[in-house]
């Protein structure tokens, strides 16, 4: 029996974006066991809810994560809104759909470049964030920024953004598919992309499902769940399903990823197709009491926001179950097995945000 | 073919120029909706506190007795809730950005001078 040593891997590593830290334990260059602790950037959000206004709070709630800031701020909305049982107007609901959309093609180009960085193929991941930055100049004309757009409140979202624009937005992403094909027909086909990822970090469907599994992790391990489906906002009246692969590995998680991309443009003209007139914001008066689950789909997964309130304009309980947090269970399985030198490819697989998973 | 296509990549990597803006000379992309910092006009301002008491970062600190309005940019995070909220329009958003700086406290301060005096003074509201 060889003998097990145990390798510190994060929250500094040269490949990872985000600071996880994982203990591998190792037996020659193969890891038979990872312990993951987290904490290391515990900011406090959730308490922080004490102390501030509800109205105030979706900029905080927004800056859990830098990526999915907006999907983030909106489930709060949809929170508030839940509680008070507030009729939003339906143009802000289908820009929120929008800007929700747009995210997620920034987040999703954003991790196929971290992706193929990764595995060393650093043109790839510069033609994938090459082609986000159109989708971030979308958002900040509309918004005001690029990642943190801090454009939904309570009650309808701060600017409307006009006909034009928004026909303007479908035509650039028109012209942007043809690139984003060419894209993906490298991560589809490509043979050093299939050698790296194919076979590698396997998490079966089973597995994916016990071990609580969120958003592309689930969908790679064949599990059509997606909480778009739920029809929150304006998802209800506008027509997609959810990309599912089977493989269930880093192969398949980035094919659900790269195929996602042209669900969001579709979803993005039928929305702009679809958007009524008529106000984007609401007077909102009073303050909550109650409590309320909500929840949506970000690029990485199913977010859970739960608030409870007791009728002053402080919150008593904020809580966020973010998807990183439950794709923490399925990434220690699948990296069981492998060898140390995969190791950074396997995590990245989950699109780890630990910004969101430790708050 | 492949030959072809890889001359066509190469012909457009020589002779199409780089992809990226070329900043400095080239000035970044900015939109009217930019939030880039906050700007203060202390002539406009009735030293209401609703933008220090609805601050998420408590950025802002206003001292009602001192007429005075300071705001750490360290803290700021460009929100634009406080230019939102305020009556009287002494705040709004710049669409540049603030020169870096490094030591603390970045902080910009500014004294409010008093209102002319009229014959009826409106009393000052402050909003919660």
């Amino acid at each position: 029996m060889s003998r097990q040593i145990v390798i510190p891997f994060g929250p500094q590593h040269p490949v990872l974006p985000e600071p996880i830290h994982l203990d591998l334990v190792m037996e020659d260059e193969r890891v038979v066991d990872a312990l993951p602790s987290i904490g290391y950037i515990h900011r406090g959000l959730e308490k922080l809810v004490e102390k501030r206004d509800y109205r105030d709070f979706v900029y905080i709630a927004e800056r859990i994560c830098g990526i999915c800031s907006f999907i983030h701020g909106m489930t709060y909305c949809h929170a508030i809104e839940g509680i008070m049982d507030l009729p939003v107007p339906p143009r802000a609901l289908y820009l929120r759909t929008v800007w929700s959309e747009l995210s997620r093609l920034h987040s999703h180009l954003l991790w196929l470049g971290l992706m193929a960085d990764s595995m060393g193929f650093e043109s790839l991941f510069m033609q994938s964030w090459r082609l986000r930055e159109h989708v971030l100049d979308d958002l900040e004309s509309t918004t005001g920024n690029r990642v943190i757009q801090g454009v939904c409140k309570v009650g309808g979202v701060r600017h409307d953004v006009s006909n034009q624009k928004l026909n303007e937005i479908v035509a650039g992403l028109e012209v942007l598919r043809p690139q984003l094909e060419d894209l993906m027909s490298v991560f589809v086909r490509d043979d050093t992309v299939r050698h790296r990822l194919s076979g590698l970090g396997v998490v079966t469907e089973q597995q994916a499902w016990d071990l609580g599994g969120a958003g592309p992790v689930l969908r790679a391990s064949g599990i059509a769940n997606d909480i778009r489906q739920i029809g929150y906002a304006a998802y209800d009246e506008l027509d997609f399903k959810p990309v599912v692969e089977t493989a269930g590995d880093c192969y398949a998680r980035t094919l659900v990823r790269a195929k996602e991309l042209f669900t969001s443009i579709d979803l993005i003209r039928q929305a702009v197709e679809k958007i009524p007139e008529g106000p984007v914001d609401m007077k909102v008066t009073g303050n909550p009491k109650g409590e309320f689950y909500a929840r949506s789909e970000q690029p990485r997964g199913e977010v859970i926001h739960y608030v409870k309130a007791n009728g002053t304009k402080n919150l008593v309980r904020f809580r966020v179950r973010t998807p990183t947090f439950t794709n923490i269970a399925p990434l220690v399985t699948c990296l069981k097995g492998i060898e140390l030198a995969d190791v950074p490819v396997v995590v990245l697989s989950i699109d780890p945000c630990i910004g969101c998973a430790e708050r | 073919m492949g030959l072809l296509t890889i001359a066509k990549t190469i012909s457009r990597n020589v002779f199409g120029g780089p992809v990226t803006r070329r900043y400095p000379a080239e000035p970044a992309n900015r939109y009217d909706l930019t939030r880039g910092h906050l700007a203060f006009e202390p002539e406009n301002c009735r030293v209401c506190r609703v933008c220090m008491l609805r601050c998420p970062t408590q950025a802002i600190v206003v001292d009602r007795e001192a007429r005075t309005w300071e705001c750490d940019h360290f803290r700021c995070i460009t929100c634009g809730n406080c230019v939102d909220l305020c009556p009287t329009d002494a705040l709004h958003l710049e669409p540049t950005y603030r020169s870096p700086e490094a030591d603390r406290p970045g902080k910009e301060f500014h004294e409010i001078p008093a209102p002319p005096p009229k014959p009826e003074a409106g009393g000052e509201t402050a909003e919660t």
